[in-house]
């Protein structure tokens, strides 16, 4: 069981309590030894075995009751963070202003970000960002079409960097000062 | 490549390693003739290890141990 592991840091990821990712990964792993007649040789063990921890997930632990809706992302431009830090600065953003504010976003600011996004957009930048699947592995995994996993993730990508900018407005990780130029 | 919303709107998959090599190319040619969409790609990229690094779980070795247990009795049974 090498993946074990690797399977129970994302399941926390995704169900964001110890209990169900426990519960989770054992499901997934005695699901996949079931299955394993149907796996085939020479394909991808672990988007596999992401596919069925994703598909355990989506029918038995996803809660969904308060989760934002696609509508709510909006349409922000490319490189949202960047350009808004750019923004509250007359000569561009210097490193140090970069620093303060990568530095400065904690762990609870990116989980909670993260958090904030839909399911079926904080999946598929998961599936990108931490676990390092290709689009193609990840349309496998999700059963998707590789546009609708490009689309996702671009939309994810950018409305996490604007709930990461609101994190650090919100936490001082951006001057006063720089704000009220832009406003 | 030459103007810089084609680079910029390019960031994600050329940081994914999704582009063909020709467009890769075309981009990367870009970035050296353009500081700021160099620093707007440079940016994204520490961004993106920083999600990274902010979402790691521990993973107790306990919890290991009782997941290999249960694929024992599984085994077994």
């Amino acid at each position: 069981m090498p993946l074990a592991p690797q399977l129970y840091a994302a399941a926390m990821r995704l169900t964001r309590n110890p209990t169900d990712a426990e519960d989770l990964v054992q499901e997934t792993l005695l699901k996949a030894y079931r299955a394993y007649g149907s796996f085939e040789a020479g394909t991808n063990l672990r988007a596999w075995l992401y596919r069925i921890l994703t598909n355990t997930f989506i029918n038995n632990y996803r809660r969904d009751t308060r989760r934002p809706q696609e509508s709510d992302l909006g349409d922000l431009e490319d490189v949202y963070l960047y350009r808004r830090l750019r923004r509250e600065t007359s000569t561009g953003p210097t490193s140090s202003a970069e620093e303060q504010l990568l530095d400065g976003l904690v762990e609870a600011d990116v989980k909670d970000a993260i958090d904030s996004l839909p399911e079926s957009f904080r999946m598929v930048v998961l599936l990108a960002d931490v676990e390092g699947f290709s689009y193609k592995e990840i349309a496998e995994i999700l059963d998707i079409p590789i546009g609708t996993v490009m689309s996702r993730l671009h939309r994810g990508r950018k409305a996490l960097q604007r709930t990461l900018w609101d994190f650090a407005v919100e936490r001082g990780l951006v001057s006063e000062q720089r704000r009220e130029s832009s406003e | 490549m030459n103007h810089c919303d084609d680079a910029l709107h390019a960031v994600y998959s050329y940081l994914d390693r999704e582009l063909t090599w020709l467009q890769s190319w075309r981009v990367r040619r870009h970035l050296r003739g353009c500081n700021g969409c160099e620093a707007a790609f440079g940016f994204e990229e520490k961004l993106r290890i920083l999600i990274r690094t902010r979402l790691q779980e521990e993973v107790p070795p306990e919890v290991v141990a009782r997941l290999r247990q249960a694929i024992d009795r599984e085994r077994g049974s």
